[in-house]
């Protein structure tokens, strides 16, 4: 377990950054309570974790280390960085675009299926193509992440049965990939 | 040849006793060229023996290092990719970034870069708009041209026919010969030309 | 909204039986709540008019074995249906009815209050906001779910004060009904059993391959009742012993366990509550789920979940996060709300020791067998996400999905390891504030979960695991901080209830680590204590403390739970106590504890022999034993070890003058080395005590002299090393 190389630090907030936007600063900073939390590398993998906590993890075996923290995602071989399921709870705070969808999007979204227009209840303002935008319930529950197939303007012009959001990860995962999920 | 002829004798100077022994090694080394001198030089035995144990020709043996330079190997062969050069007396390792300005800086980077993306985008995205909008404007005025031209040309078959009741006949065809006549009379010209 | 009349239910005790009523009610479809207690007392008298057939005495008998659980049921439902019965007349205005919503409202918001974090006060207005406009605002489905049940009463509600008088007649009448009832029964158990007790031997003779269950369920029954009263029910030729060796037989054909197991579990309980239990296994304890107070709160979730037509209640008065499920249109395990991390699927009775255990925030605790998170993510909830929990668990698979529900509930303040806990903590990290060790076990409380159990548990398992369950005690005991000004404490618990994993584990580590004592769990009255003897054995006083579960008695899973508070360091481990541990400053303030070890060892210590007193055995320890007879054996044995090592054939030639005397009268001169043996045995015994001593000296001195050649072999043995030594070292020196 270790901390992040430069390198990694970009790659890692450049996906990020395709969320959050300028609140990713309050991932970085201490909080008002004086605790602060860092992204620390462990394997492949990427933790989001109190610093007092992963000061103290540090007396584990790495191997017997199996996960501290938020689990963000991972470095593949090839060294770009995807971003888990795991992190919703981190994307959500902090997003940039939102788009809520209605309880008939749900399920669908549930097992897997992209977000169409005809479940999309409310969309962001000025969210352009190809945006990464975090997705709600209608009780502003978060449900998963996806990248925008069309900008909010050209959205309103699609019909129902067409793509709005492309989905990267749901809820869903924790049963669907339950095995591949943590598998470092 | 001559210093070290020089040097055995130094040596046999320095060391009276081993001065045989230091005379037959010299001995040894200019072998062939003193061959003349060979009745008094004990058998080549020794020769062989003394030099595969002692530590100078050992030394001897020991191979030449070929620095990869000098090897001249093409350079597809290598394990390390052509462009990577390795920077020499730099720190092995990675170097991390731990402290939270430094986070800042990257994070700032990369935001700049994103919002720049993104900003890029929208205006794209505007621009676009802008260009489809005025596309349709135009593709709108065009229909609009072609409607109006269109409900002309109704028009005028419309009065067309209310003028059959009337002098319908004698128009059209008064029309007709006065766009014919100067057309046909061009065309000769041209054709004559 | 309809939540605050939902809630209410959880308030006082009345109105959460009466609502389970309701609840019963509903599920068990209107009619057939009134029916069942005129019904089965028609049934009795008609039975006892007709003859005794074969096929009837079953069913009567049946019915009379139930009669113990029948009557446990009864006094608890009868004094709701009065109670029900006597304010419904009288709230015939709405104002009362609002009254009561408010005393139950007060009471919701404040057990509400400490879970949502929310103010008490605004609870309360919130209630009020509730009540004010309940009846257009709530959803249709709660208050369905209460009115309707009121309404399937109808005749019940319609009563006003004007016919309560007709009303408690009515209910008199039937109470009177009752008692008659139970009367006659009991007359008839009387006289069955009188007709039955012989039977109960009888049936077992012809039991055949496949055993007729009814019958033997019968049989189990009226055995168990003959045992209740053996002085006048039993056979005169039969004893206890008889009879519980054939309901023992009977319980494991009827229920499939193995006789092991059936009778370490039957010996828990009177041989009445140990068929409960037995029963209690066969079916399904209630599906539970815990809210997550992480992301949401049990309100907003028992909302969501009755929106999706979910059947559920709060668990009881004693959790503030827990809710039961009665009935679900949907899969629990694969909701959106389950995905969202809202809730977690968990028995009742793993809310147990999370609650003992009372983590607080900005602690260090750990949870040494963690898997599959469900009290690790409890306690993270409990902590609100500050501090540091240490989830350990041995199997990496099973860790797996910890780590999937740590991720889905949102728990951020824990750090996953896969290490054995019992040499891992606290090497790897000590100075927990609080220790939570739910043990690996044998399982026997959750049988209806896993009825592999019944057979797959044998006796060594119940002797493997408790080490292994000691071994973790002992470890979690030292990873714990005495000194943490919040903490200081441990939590046993285990999935079972024989003792051996239970009380006598806390037992031992009683005894191994007197820096530790027995605290109260803070479970309150919920459970039974744990025991203070068992089998002969008796246990420390405050054992009472601990919390024991069974689920023909609470209806969770079998459980038990213990609450241990460290006091001191634990002292330097003596010389029997193999295990170091590795916390340093322990020598400061170890000499009060250790006078309180050193009383346990000395308690060892004449178990304990050393080999300084195996010599003194020898010679005097044993001497009040040494009988002629034995003596002579003893002499015998070892002349033979010594004559069989080759070591001192002389022993056997020289010793027995005596005794060649009597062989050369035997007159076998050319007998083989062994017939001299046993010549010499015979007539070592005919000499009787006689050669005693001198044997002994005999010996004695065959072993110097052996033990003297050996040291001469050993010093030659060891010049010889010694010069190879020389050897080698000169040729080094070479």
């Amino acid at each position: 377990m270790r901390s992040l190389t430069e390198e990694e630090t970009r790659t890692l907030f450049t996906k990020l950054a395709s969320y959050t936007g300028r609140s990713l600063n309050s991932l970085i900073t201490p909080a008002e309570d004086g605790s602060q939390s860092v992204f620390r590398l462990q394997g492949s993998r990427v933790y989001y974790v109190n610093k007092d906590i992963a000061n103290l993890s540090v007396s584990f075996p790495r191997d017997q280390l199996l996960s501290m923290g938020t689990l963000i995602g991972k470095y593949t071989k090839t060294g770009k960085f995807r971003i888990n399921l795991t992190a919703l709870d981190l994307l959500a705070q902090n997003a940039r675009y939102k788009v809520w969808i209605k309880a008939n999007g749900v399920m669908p979204l549930l097992y897997g299926g992209s977000v169409l227009k005809a479940h999309v209840a409310r969309f962001s303002e000025d969210c352009p193509e190809n945006a990464g935008v975090v997705i709600l319930d209608s009780n502003d529950v978060p449900l998963g992440f996806g990248v925008t197939a069309r900008s909010s303007a050209q959205i309103a012009k699609l019909d129902p049965t067409s793509i709005a959001v492309h989905r990267q990860a749901d809820a869903g995962e924790y049963l669907r990939e339950e095995d591949t999920l943590f598998t470092t | 040849m001559a210093p070290n002829v020089g040097g055995a004798k130094g040596g046999a100077k320095g060391a009276a006793k081993g001065g045989k022994s230091t005379n037959l090694s010299s001995a040894s080394r200019v072998s062939k060229s003193a061959k003349k001198d060979g009745p008094k030089r004990p058998p080549p035995k020794e020769q062989k023996t003394k030099p595969r144990t002692a530590n100078e020709n050992l030394k001897k043996k020991k191979k030449r290092v070929y620095t990869e330079k000098e090897l001249d190997l093409p350079e597809l062969n290598q394990i390390t990719p052509v462009g990577v050069i390795k920077p020499k007396g730099k720190k092995k390792g990675k170097t991390f970034v731990d402290d939270a300005e430094g986070m800042m800086t990257i994070l700032a980077m990369v935001n700049a870069e994103k919002e720049g993306q993104i900003e890029s985008k929208m205006m794209k995205a505007r621009q676009l708009e802008e260009i489809r909008e005025a596309k349709k404007a135009e593709a709108e005025a065009r229909m609009k041209e072609r409607k109006n031209k269109f409900d002309d040309v109704k028009d005028s078959i419309r009065q067309k026919k209310k003028g059959k009741g009337g002098d319908k006949a004698a128009e059209p065809t008064s029309i007709k010969d006065s766009i014919s006549k100067p057309g046909r009379s061009k065309k000769k010209t041209v054709a004559f030309a | 909204m309809g939540v605050g009349r939902r809630m209410k239910k959880q308030g006082p005790p009345a109105p959460l039986d009466e609502s389970k009523i309701t609840m019963l009610k509903k599920r068990k479809a209107g009619g057939a709540e009134a029916p069942p207690k005129p019904a089965p007392a028609k049934r009795r008298r008609s039975d006892a008019d007709e003859a005794v057939s074969k096929k009837d005495a079953p069913k009567k008998k049946k019915v009379n074995g139930a009669a113990p659980k029948a009557d446990s049921k009864e006094p608890k439902k009868q004094p709701s249906v009065t109670k029900k019965a006597v304010p419904v007349p009288m709230s015939d205005d709405d104002e009362d009815m609002e009254d009561d919503d408010d005393e139950f409202g007060d009471l919701d918001g404040i057990s509400e209050g400490s879970m949502d974090s929310d103010d008490e006060v605004e609870g309360l207005s919130d209630l009020e906001d509730d009540n004010s406009v309940v009846d257009s605002d709530e959803e249709g489905h709660t208050r369905g779910a209460m009115f309707s049940d009121d309404e399937d009463s109808d005749a019940e509600e319609r009563l006003t004060a004007a016919n309560i008088e007709g009303l408690s007649r009515k209910l008199d009448a039937e109470q009177q009904e009752e008692e008659e009832a139970a009367e006659q029964e009991m007359q008839e158990a009387a006289l069955q059993t009188n007709i039955a007790a012989p039977d109960v031997f009888a049936d077992q003779t012809q039991q055949g391959l496949a055993p007729d269950l009814q019958l033997l369920r019968q049989r189990i029954t009226d055995t168990i009742r003959i045992l209740g009263d053996l002085k006048t029910l039993g056979l005169p030729g039969k004893s206890r012993t008889d009879y519980i060796d054939l309901l023992l037989d009977d319980i494991c054909t009827y229920y499939g366990y193995t006789r092991f197991l059936a009778e370490k579990l039957f010996n828990l309980f009177t041989p009445r509550e140990a068929f409960a239990f037995f029963e209690a296994n066969e079916t399904p304890r209630p599906v539970v789920i815990r809210t997550n107070t992480l992301r949401t709160n049990r309100r907003s979730l028992a909302q969501a979940l009755i929106n999706r037509g979910v059947v559920l209640e709060p668990v009881g008065k004693w959790s503030k996060v827990g809710l039961q499920v009665f009935e679900s249109p949907v899969p629990l395990g694969a909701t959106p709300e389950y995905l969202a991390g809202h809730y977690i699927l968990q028995a009742a009775s793993s809310f147990l020791p999370v609650m003992a255990l009372a983590p607080q925030p900005n602690e260090r605790v750990l949870d040494m067998a963690s898997a599959p998170g469900g009290k690790t993510t409890y306690m993270s909830a409990l902590m609100r996400n500050t501090g540091c929990v240490v989830a350990n668990d041995a199997s990496k698979p099973r860790a797996k999905g910890l780590i999937g529900n740590i991720h889905r509930l949102g728990c951020k303040n824990t750090i996953v390891t896969n290490m054995d806990a019992r040499t891992a903590f606290p090497k790897a990290m000590g100075g927990f504030d609080r220790v939570l060790l739910d043990a690996p076990c044998t399982g026997t409380g959750v049988i209806s979960k896993d009825p592999g159990v019944k057979t797959s548990k044998n006796e060594r398992d119940f002797l493997a695991i408790p080490h292994m369950q000691r071994q973790l005690l002992l470890a979690a005991i030292d990873s714990v901080d005495h000194a943490s000004k919040t903490g200081g404490y441990i939590v046993y618990s285990t999935c079972s209830v024989t003792v051996e994993e239970n009380e006598a584990v806390v037992q031992y580590v009683l005894r191994k680590r007197p820096n530790v004592k027995i605290v109260d769990t803070g479970l309150g009255s919920f459970g039974s204590p744990g025991l203070l003897s068992y089998m002969g054995k008796t246990f420390d006083p405050k054992m009472a403390l601990t919390r024991r579960y069974f689920p023909h008695r609470e209806n969770v899973d079998g459980f038990y739970v213990c609450k241990l508070k460290k006091t001191a360091v634990t002292p330097v481990a003596k010389s029997d106590d193999a295990e170091p541990r590795s916390k340093g400053p322990k020598k400061a303030r170890s000499a009060p504890s250790a006078a309180s070890t050193d009383d346990e060892s000395v308690d060892k210590t004449p178990i304990v022999d050393e080999n300084g007193h195996a010599a003194d055995f020898e010679g005097g320890a044993f001497s009040s034993f040494e009988d002629p007879e034995d003596a002579e054996r003893i002499a015998r044995a070892e002349r033979n070890r010594l004559r069989r090592k080759g070591l001192n054939p002389k022993g056997v030639l020289n010793k027995p003058k005596k005794s060649k005397v009597s062989v050369s009268e035997k007159t076998s001169e050319t007998a083989t080395p062994s017939q001299k043996e046993e010549t010499e045995a015979v007539a070592s015994k005919r000499t009787s005590n006689e050669p005693k001593s001198e044997k002994k000296t005999v010996v004695k001195g065959d072993k110097k002299q052996v033990t003297t050649e050996k040291e001469e072999k050993k010093t030659a043995a060891k010049g010889k090393v010694e010069k190879k030594e020389k050897k080698s070292a000169k040729k080094a020196s070479k």
